[in-house]
């Protein structure tokens, strides 16, 4: 069987004091990578992401690690391209850039952004930021970036460049990741929905005259142990009313791994018939639980994937 | 007095942990990066370095000096500051620019240079309300918005302290506004000690005489055996570093440069006007960083302690 990687995301927190300790034990665990999951909502206990991500690099030394995902819109370019480019340095090459357009809320505006622009604002991101990641001078003139023959340096450790995943559940999400990612992450997909999206991302790859078979299949999941799925489920309607100020409601047949082990086994290997080699858990559960939950999957589960 | 050391040298991961061990081992009181958008000498991102310093270090303040902060989003630079100064468990002092003549990378970052004044004023602003942790609304020329309640406060309450570099007209007075601390590079002590007075002005219009506030000066650090040597030796290491003539470094007025006698008389100057905490760039070649930064420990810092 082909070696599915793992990692698990670390989210809202009542403190942060975990946060040495967590991606320490992430790493004993055996996963593959650590995810910062970004939360602009108005009030949601949470770290940015890069900051946090640097101090999990000074206290690990294999993880992978990245946001899972921050919001392009809301970040200059040029300001994302040097921070990755030193967090792959400071990390010995070990960051992945996730990056998702953020809904329609307000806070685009809080951030100095502006909604409606979100997703153009992210292609011409993503294409500034590879470029400067690769290119020895860039001169761009876009609707929204603008620079002449603006030189990055340092440029990041991983050659071309760090991987790029854009994750999210519409159509231009797909569009965006063919066009410029590394994988595509979907985002509360079924796995025939899943497959779908990947086959459509891979197209575009293909006529924007990319390599399709090096783009990696990768699929964001929710993870909450529990005696059933509808415990499982009601405790994360819980955690995500709490972490995105809204109600949500997830059902309990909802395409994540809820419940008990063996149903969690069952929907992972869904997700890998068709294609999928990659898993970021997010574990929707209280947070004092999340390294429990965090263990009990790399005891229980990942051995069976691995 | 306090003593700092900043470092100005691109870094891999290995020399950034040795190098921030260093400081602290050695005894100094802070450790600092500076920023640099320039398109030219390789620099690594502040914020970042600064996190891995908060990892590797337990006692040290640690801070930028200076992040240039016209460039930044307000809001999301706020969020930054705070993170970094609860993983630092409240170390984190914020020294923040303008940016002075550094305006290569204002146009790739999308920040018109001639507002790169008030955008630092709003910044401030919004920055110390987000950080009271209520919901805050702001009104201003570069951002709006309303009701918005930043994810993570600082460790340290109100905030951290905001210490400004630079030395024009504007940086005085808004040090005097917003600062809990100041600290101009490579200013001559009369000068220097008239900036104090100045913002001291500025502190009572605003009522803020009564805050704590720290008088600091960033000035170059080099060993030789002479003044004169050293001068030499500092300014060819700067203008490799900056790509550009370098020509107000003197030797025995505004920088701690030359033999430990040497930089111990200058700083002397420094502590007569006031100067509780000085901050020190070694401006010597890579390969002799670690023992500049443990002879000035040994040598000159204990004359001030």
């Amino acid at each position: 069987m082909a070696d599915i990687k793992f990692g698990v995301t670390y989210s809202e927190r009542p403190d942060f004091t975990d946060l040495p300790a967590y991606s320490r034990r992430v790493e004993e665990l055996g996963y593959d990578s650590i995810w910062v999951t970004e939360n602009i909502s108005s009030g949601a206990p949470s770290l940015e992401c890069f900051t946090a991500l640097s101090f999990m690099a000074a206290n690990t030394s294999k993880l992978m690690l990245g946001p899972s995902v921050m919001l392009l819109p809301l970040r200059n370019p040029v300001l994302v391209a040097q921070t990755v480019a030193s967090l792959d340095i400071l990390s010995g090459g070990r960051v992945v850039l996730g990056v998702g357009i953020g809904e329609d809320t307000p806070d685009h505006a809080v951030f100095g952004g502006n909604a409606r622009e979100r997703a153009s604002r992210s292609d011409e991101a993503l294409e500034v930021i590879k470029r400067l990641w690769t290119e020895d001078s860039v001169t761009f003139h876009g609707k929204h970036y603008d620079m002449d023959g603006y030189r990055l340096v340092p440029r990041p450790v991983q050659k071309p460049h760090p991987r790029i995943h854009v994750g999210g559940g519409a159509a231009t999400v797909v569009r965006r990741a063919g066009r410029f990612a590394d994988s595509l992450i979907p985002v509360s997909k079924t796995p025939a929905e899943a497959r779908g999206m990947f086959e459509s991302a891979e197209q575009t790859a293909r006529e924007s005259g990319r390599d399709a078979s090096a783009m990696t299949r990768v699929m964001h999941l929710f993870l909450c142990f529990a005696d059933n799925a509808e415990t499982a489920a009601s405790t994360a309607s819980g955690v995500f009313t709490r972490r995105y100020n809204s109600q949500t409601n997830v059902p309990p047949d909802a395409p994540h791994l809820l419940g008990v082990p063996d149903h969690i086994r069952y929907t992972l290997q869904s997700f890998i018939d068709v294609g999928v080699t990659e898993f970021v858990l997010n574990i929707v559960c209280p947070p004092e639980e999340g390294i429990h939950q965090a263990a009990r999957f790399a005891q229980e589960v990942m051995p069976h994937f691995k | 007095m306090k003593f700092g050391i900043s470092y100005a040298y691109y870094q891999d991961a290995r020399q950034v942990r040795e190098s921030a061990r260093l400081v602290e081992s050695s005894g100094y009181d802070s450790l600092w990066v500076t920023e640099n958008v320039h398109s030219g000498p390789e620099a690594l991102e502040p914020m970042v370095v600064l996190s891995q310093y908060a990892a590797y270090t337990e006692r040290i303040s640690i801070g930028p000096a200076v992040v240039l902060l016209p460039l930044r989003n307000p809001v999301g630079f706020a969020h930054a500051v705070a993170t970094v100064d609860h993983l630092s468990e409240g170390r984190f002092i914020l020294g923040v620019g303008a940016g002075g003549n550094a305006v290569e990378g204002y146009e790739a970052y999308g920040v018109p240079v001639a507002e790169r004044g008030k955008r630092c004023n709003e910044t401030l602003e919004i920055m110390t309300n987000l950080w009271t942790g209520q919901p805050y609304t702001f009104d201003g020329q570069f951002t709006k918005f309303s009701n918005y309640t930043l994810g993570a406060r600082p460790y340290q309450r109100p905030h951290p302290p905001i210490w400004l570099g630079g030395d024009a007209p504007p940086v005085l007075r808004r040090a005097g506004r917003w600062g809990d601390g100041f600290f101009p590079a490579h200013t001559h002590p009369q000068e220097t000690a008239e900036m104090f007075r100045k913002i001291d002005d500025y502190r009572r219009e605003w009522g803020r005489q009564d805050k704590e506030f720290t008088n600091a000066i960033y000035l170059y650090l080099h060993f030789a055996e002479s003044g004169e040597k050293a001068q030499a030796e500092v300014r060819a290491h700067l203008e490799e570093r900056y790509t550009y003539p370098v020509s107000h470094v003197h030797a025995g007025i505004n920088a701690v440069i030359g033999t430990p006698e040497d930089c111990v008389r200058v700083l002397k100057e420094y502590e007569a006007i006031g100067v509780t905490h000085v901050i020190l760039d070694p401006a010597c070649p890579f390969d002799q960083l670690p023992s500049t930064v443990e002879k000035a420990a040994r040598e000159v810092m204990p004359h001030f302690k």
